[in-house]
């Protein structure tokens, strides 16, 4: 069971982690660059998510899957079954929790990109589209790597959100962390390290990761221990 | 020959909160060539290649090239960058850095090329490029646009370095080439020779001046010390700050009788 609750651990987080990577691009790129008011309310909805109570959010979220909401329903006719206590369901509901986490970093480090740069390759004869790939992505690596990690590692973590949406049935939605809350109680406080040492691990691992990032030499990498 | 000229009656602004700079008024026609702009720090000289190249913080008043209005505040119009042919070359050089020499170039260079009809939309030609980078099989050959403007400029031995390795000299050698990879009409150059050897100045500036009669351009040239553009500018503007009362030119060296002074005005605060 160990094995399930690992590897459905480790492919929530690899997959959660990938997408986010993946959005936080043009999303980090709306914030920063956009400049408009709507990007600050939306700013404002992404991290919504760091400062809820994750046991409320998943609550939140479990009524939004239901097959019973508007969503949920149309989301429950694409998948063939219903959102909550399913793999897809923890999937999207760890893809809104971390959100904040992914696109962070990466906006973070848009926001460092020197304007004498970005005005030059717009001087030189770039289009947003060029200057975004070619001049703003490659400067902020760090950043993006940064997203990824702490996008995993979060979703390695969390808990209120996968009880709530997940409903932690074994070998489907039961992630190392709920399977760790569940040994403990059952062996009545002596058990539950085959849960929680791979949890050290990957804690241990994302933080010699980020590091390894910050020291990487990469020109203009941010300071991560600055927040 | 199609002359090139140059008019701007600006209100120059350091950007909000900041007091204006005060009025220049330009009106230049040359054939091609280097137009010297000089005068104490804070003057407002940057601010002015900045107003003309339609950067903030931007000021008001009207700009044309060649008759074609780039800035007229009273009829609202400001033309986008894309519309303006300029090329700019900012203090400090501002290479990319996360390119090496070569690839600063050849970005530059890319830029400038219009994609062809036909050619593959944006993501296949840009994972094809990228694979081709990986993979180390991109040709060492530079393009004949570029690899001239590395010989002109002699940055040959660069090609391979990263902006962080370089001396300013050097950066700002490069820089200059980048900057001239674009044709344009009007170069703004922002002392473009700083940390450069004295031996290099005379003949860097050579190299700019060939250039510029090549392509029929003009260059906005800024420096400090107005004695090394003697031999290739005919003309030198002076800027004061504005709450200089005395006139023209006042920039330490008395400007030699082959020199214009072309008019060139800082007017008092306007309110």
């Amino acid at each position: 069971m160990i094995h399930s609750a690992l590897m459905l651990t480790v492919a929530l987080s690899l997959l959660t982690a990938t997408i986010l990577a993946l959005l936080a691009l043009p999303l980090a790129g709306w914030i920063v660059f956009s400049g408009g008011r709507a990007s600050a309310v939306g700013e404002a909805l992404l991290t919504l998510t760091l400062v809820l109570p994750p046991a409320v959010l998943g609550y939140l979220l479990l009524v939004a899957f239901s097959p019973e909401s508007p969503p949920g329903a149309l989301l429950a006719r694409i998948l063939g079954h219903p959102l909550p206590f399913s793999f897809a369901g923890l999937l999207l509901a760890s893809l809104i929790y971390s959100l904040p986490f992914a696109v962070g970093p990466v906006a973070q480090a848009f926001r460092q990109v020197p304007p004498p740069t970005l005005e030059m390759a717009r001087i030189l004869g770039g289009g947003p589209l060029t200057v975004f790939w070619k001049v703003v992505v490659p400067l902020s690596l760090p950043g993006i790597a940064t997203g990824w990690i702490l996008g995993f590692a979060h979703t390695v973590g969390e808990f209120g959100v996968v009880m709530m949406v997940g409903g932690n049935i074994p070998g489907e939605t039961r992630t190392l962390s709920l399977k760790a809350y569940d040994d403990l109680l059952a062996s009545n406080g002596r058990g539950g390290w085959e849960a929680i040492l791979p949890l050290l691990l990957f804690s241990f691992g994302a933080l010699l990761a980020l590091n390894l990032v910050r020291r990487s030499g990469v020109p203009h990498a941010p300071d991560l221990t600055r927040g | 020959m199609r002359p090139i000229s140059l008019e701007a009656d600006l209100l120059l602004s350091r950007g909000r909160d900041r007091p204006s700079v005060g009025r220049v008024r330009l009106r230049l026609e040359k054939v091609s060539g280097i137009v010297g702009i000089c005068g104490p720090s804070g003057a407002g000289k940057t601010t002015l290649l900045r107003t003309l190249a339609g950067l903030p913080p931007r000021g008001t008043g009207v700009v044309r090239v060649d008759g074609v209005p780039w800035l007229d505040s009273s009829r609202g119009l400001d033309r986008p960058l894309k519309e303006r042919p300029l090329s700019y070359l900012p203090q400090g050089a501002c290479l990319f850095p996360h390119m090496n020499v070569r690839e600063n170039l050849l970005f530059a260079f890319s830029l400038t090329q219009t994609p062809r009809q036909g050619e593959e939309p944006f993501p296949w030609r840009a994972l094809r490029g990228f694979l081709r980078q990986w993979s180390g099989t991109r040709t060492r050959l530079l393009p004949e646009g570029v690899a001239e403007q590395v010989e002109r400029f002699g940055i040959g031995d660069l090609l391979e370095k990263r902006s962080g390795e370089l001396s300013g000299g050097q950066a700002m050698k490069v820089a200059l080439a980048r900057a001239f990879l674009k044709p344009a009409r009007l170069y703004l150059l922002d002392e473009p020779l700083t940390g450069i050897d004295p031996e290099g100045r005379a003949l860097l500036t050579e190299e700019v001046a060939s250039l510029l009669e090549r392509r029929r351009a003009m260059a906005v040239w800024v420096t400090h010390a107005p004695g090394e553009l003697s031999a290739v500018a005919n003309d030198m503007v002076v800027l004061l700050p504005e709450e200089s009362s005395e006139p023209l030119p006042g920039s330490g060296r008395p400007l030699d009788s082959g020199e214009r002074v072309t008019r060139a005005w800082a007017e008092g605060r306007q309110r």
